[in-house]
């Protein structure tokens, strides 16, 4: 998943002007934008953008699936800034504290703590809602968010600050049971139970759906997404802050079933720790207190049944070199473990590492290697031929013949082309096509052959062909769950004569027949009109196994892309005295007729005896095409003109 | 400029992808590698499951999939056909989630099946029927639902490579790309590592090469970074080598993806992926 991360946000982190360890007169800082993005590429992940906002720079970081744990936030991101460029981050402040005071009493259950392992709530009176302060405002705006109001803006900010989600209910709009105090119950929800989101979208759930009830009714979609009429506006004077930990199947689960992904459910879907809930609490209570100096904290009430253990993991700088290839020693692997400030201890040669709480990506010995390998850097591994062995490889009978068939289909002036799997017929279904008339596994390859020669027939002149000879090699699926390999021939003459189709199976039949000689064994399979296709799969079964040929060379063509454009066709006869060449004359037509002369063809030639004497008559077709507009006939007719211009400048020759 | 002669049988072309991919695994037959192929249809077990790729885990969605459908396809169709033009977030997931409760996607003694996302899920049925050690390439064609454009196909063609044997390590991995690449591209080829992602290797990397027009000086090509990511690629997670019934602690191996498509579009300037699969002779007859 990708974030927005500000420069700025980051350097907040980091005491400014620090003196440069070892020097006390240099000052550092931390390292530019261009330095990040280079470490990170090199050590991290992939920085998809950098973009320069205001006094800002916002990097668009791609987040893999496995550090969603601990890097969908600023502080993570600053955290790897500090270990890969080795500058310290700023220890944390001593914010003012507010004892909790006996007000409005909490109450929470939690009915199954598989599905919300931790749950912190806790209620704040006597707050002020209004507008956030401007570095609060910048921070969410940097990164592409919308300040609300100083409540909500606190949630969202602790957000991307800790990668933690937290949630806000307006007390005043729960429910109060009998002796004054609000519960919250963590629970199912019942069958055709309603929630009206927060951007009011009417939901049914269904008792799949985790929700946040008081005891009347839920009040939000776990993890997912808060109820519009106990959100948090300008009167709102007390409320319930939630930091909590949702399981991450099901909130994944629940997300696709009820169509609604948000930043938090992102987050959740990629597995929390639990501790993250405890310090997103304390962090939006300090920024509470900071904007509502009068606001009474109640006390935090945290259901947390089964705290998560650390597990520890020991490995060896053998098993590190093992794996990598590397000849790291011990000191440097120490080096790492220091420099990523991870906990361990050292026992004989083992290290045994105990990697942070938020680090729920660090299980085996395999992630701990790549941990280190990668803050070490792939770049400092030395590449090693691979030892030899004991392995003999065997040709594969269906590459090497599929490619025999190619080859001969090619010198039998056969082209080759790729069609789609997906066709709008056929036995087999997609259950989620892309499209309405992709709803199927093609059952044949003739199908898509028989569109590709209408297609090249359209574009003949301009291909300089008389008749279009293609073939494709491909699976089919002609049925529910089958597959087998097919191959499909087609041919279409330009001309239509009488004549046409017995052309059509004859230069089909001759291609079955060459194809069954240079294989030995009958080629099989179905004539269609202009189509022959056969059963490839059940053909290599009976073919003898094949000795392995020669290295193949791709050929390095100058490509030119096909024009969009319609292209114009003529064609020039003229009249030349014996003994001139096609091809003079063909370099006068091509150095008079500019870029815009696609293709030249000769396509007719013969000799009459004259008076003056013998003469050539040869006739050419030309095809014109631009790439940036539809020719007219007018300039088609100048190019014509001053073509038949330049061959007139030869006294003899003439265009008739 | 076609120049062409009517007289005389001018041999056709052979498809610029079919050629990039003989030259792949040609040039690694030639370092010794066997080539081994697979079905495009394949169960969620070789596709996802055996390679680590847990379900409803957000690392399911690198790589959207095509699912199949069971008998059941009439009363199916429009139900699916609406959801079609929403593209949204989760809608993929629905939709599986959807058809797994009603009991419609394609379902084999308790297997759903889709069209392979990608060419490793050769990997664990090569591991299945043969013992380590062995080196083996798997050209193949592989699909993933997607919206399509100029850059993005529902079906594409990757390359596979896999190496198990005792004490292949990572550096291993360096050399046989170097090598290749040098095969393929000329003696100054360079190649980089960068860490990834990928559920069925741990380390995972990136891998990106000098640029091949510029030399890695920098040019539009590589976006002036000298460089081009052209593969995906790892140490064998032992998750992956026990579901294919091999001895973690005694065998070690690398894997690695190369997206053909993409080669052949940089290598030749071909701007538009789905000219490849037009079945478009203007193209085909220039190579």
């Amino acid at each position: 998943m990708n974030i927005p991360i500000s420069y700025q946000w980051l350097k907040s982190h980091f005491e400014k002007d620090l003196p440069a360890p070892g020097t006390g007169a240099r000052q550092a800082n931390i390292p530019s934008p261009e330095e990040v993005s280079a470490l990170f590429m090199q050590h991290l992940c992939e920085v998809e953008g950098v973009e320069q906002r205001g006094g800002d720079t916002i990097f668009d970081l791609k987040i893999m699936p496995d550090r969603g744990h601990d890097l969908l936030a600023h502080r993570g991101i600053a955290r790897e800034i500090s270990v890969l460029s080795g500058m310290p981050m700023k220890s944390a402040e001593a914010k003012k504290k507010s004892a909790p005071r006996d007000i409005t009493t909490l109450r929470v259950s939690v009915a199954d703590m598989k599905l919300c392992p931790r749950y912190m709530g806790r209620v704040v009176e006597n707050v002020k809602v209004g507008e956030s302060p401007a570095w609060l405002r910048e921070r969410l705006e940097s990164v592409g968010g919308r300040s609300i109001n100083n409540i909500v803006d606190i949630t969202n900010y602790v957000m991307l600050e800790l990668g933690q989600p937290m949630h806000v209910f307006d007390r005043g709009k729960l429910v109060r049971e009998k002796d004054g105090a609000v519960e919250i119950v963590v629970r199912n929800a019942k069958q055709n139970e309603t929630i009206t989101t927060l951007d009011g979208k009417e939901i049914v759930l269904s008792p799949e759906t985790l929700v946040i009830a008081d005891s009347a009714r839920p009040l939000a979609i776990a993890g997912i997404k808060g109820g519009k009429d106990v959100g948090v506006d300008e009167t709102t004077t007390a409320i319930v802050l939630e930091a909590a930990n949702f399981s991450a199947v099901n909130t994944r689960k629940t997300s696709a079933r009820v169509g609604i992904r948000t930043d938090s459910s992102r987050r959740f879907e990629h597995d929390l720790s639990p501790m993250l809930a405890e310090e997103a609490m304390t962090l939006a209570t300090e920024l509470l207190l900071e904007m509502c100096p009068d606001a009474q904290m109640g006390k935090v009430v945290d259901v947390y049944p089964l705290p998560k253990e650390r597990k520890e993991i020991i490995i060896t700088t053998a098993d590190i070199n093992g794996i990598l290839g590397s000849k790291l020693s011990d000191d440097e692997v120490e080096g790492v473990l220091k420099r990523l400030s991870f906990e361990y201890h050292k026992d004989g040669e083992m290290f045994v590492v105990t990697p942070p709480a938020i680090r729920l990506d660090l299980v085996i010995v395999e992630d701990m290697v790549e941990e280190i390998g990668r803050v070490y850097g792939y770049d400092k591994i030395i590449d090693a031929p691979l030892p030899a062995l004991a392995f003999n490889a065997r040709p594969l009978k269906a590459y090497y013949s599929a490619n025999m068939i190619r080859d001969v289909l090619v010198a039998q002036g056969f082209s080759e082309v790729y069609t789609y799997s997906f066709q709008n017929t056929g036995e087999f279904a997609v259950v989620n096509p892309v499209a309405e008339d992709k709803g199927f596994l093609r059952k044949d390859l003739g199908t898509g052959i028989g569109q590709a020669l209408v297609l090249n027939m359209r574009n003949a002149p301009l291909l300089g062909l008389d008749e279009i000879k293609i073939f494709e090699i491909g699976k089919v699926f002609p049925g529910v769950m089958e597959e087998k390999l097919s191959c499909a021939i087609g041919v279409e003459f330009i001309k239509a004569t009488k004549k046409k189709d017995a052309l059509v199976r004859t230069a089909l039949e001759e291609a079955q027949k060459v194809l069954s000689e240079t294989l030995g064994v009958p080629v099989a399979g179905v004539f269609t009109g202009n189509i022959f296709e056969f059963d490839l799969g059940a053909l290599l079964e009976k073919l003898p196994e094949i000795n392995v040929r020669e290295e193949f060379h791709a050929v390095t063509a100058r490509y030119q892309k096909p024009s969009a454009y319609p292209f114009v066709l003529r064609d020039i006869a003229l009249w030349v005295p014996d003994g001139v060449t096609s091809d003079e004359v063909l370099a006068v037509i091509s150095a008079d007729a500019g870029n815009l002369l696609r293709t030249k063809r000769l396509f007719d030639v013969f000799t009459k005896e004259f008076p003056e004497g013998k003469k050539t008559s040869y006739a050419f077709s030309l095809v014109f095409q631009s790439n940036d507009k539809t020719l007219s006939d007018d300039e088609v007719n100048g190019i014509m003109e001053r073509i038949t211009t330049a061959l007139h400048a030869h006294t003899e020759w003439q265009v008739r | 400029m076609i120049e062409n002669s009517s007289q005389n049988t001018q041999p056709g072309h052979l498809h610029p992808l079919t050629q990039v991919i003989r030259e792949i695994t040609d040039s690694f037959v030639a370092l010794g590698f066997e080539i081994a192929d697979g079905s495009e249809v394949e169960s969620e077990h070789y596709n996802f499951d055996a390679l680590n790729v847990p379900k409803d885990h957000p690392a399911r969605d690198m790589q959207d999939t095509f699912w199949l459908q069971g008998n059941q396809k009439e009363q199916l169709t429009s139900n699916i056909a609406s959801r079609t033009t929403d593209r949204n977030v989760g809608t993929e997931r629905s939709i599986e989630e959807e058809l797994e409760v009603s009991g419609q996607i394609s379902n084999v003694s308790g297997q759903k099946f889709l069209l392979r996302t990608h060419t490793s899920a050769v990997q664990i049925r090569y591991m299945e029927a043969n013992k380590p050690p062995f080196k083996i390439v798997v050209p193949g064609k592989v699909y993933r639902y997607e919206a399509t454009d100029a850059t993005h196909e529902t079906q594409f063609y990757q390359v596979e490579g896999l190496v198990v044997g005792e004490g292949i390590t990572l550096a291993h991995l360096k050399h046989t790309l170097t090598e290749f690449f040098t095969r393929l591209y000329g003696h100054d080829t360079k190649i980089r590592l960068r860490p990834s992602y990928f559920p069925f290797v741990e380390p995972g990397v990136e891998v990106d090469m000098s640029c091949m027009k510029c030399g890695g000086n920098g040019c539009s090509v590589c976006k002036q970074t000298g460089f081009i990511e052209v593969l995906g690629g790892g140490m064998v997670h032992p998750n992956v080598l026990k579901a294919g019934g091999i001895d973690p602690t005694k065998y070690t191996g690398f894997a690695f993806g190369v997206g053909v498509d993409r080669l052949v579009m940089i290598r030749y300037g071909i701007d538009d992926i789905r000219l490849l699969y037009a079945g478009d002779l203007r193209l085909v007859n220039q190579f």
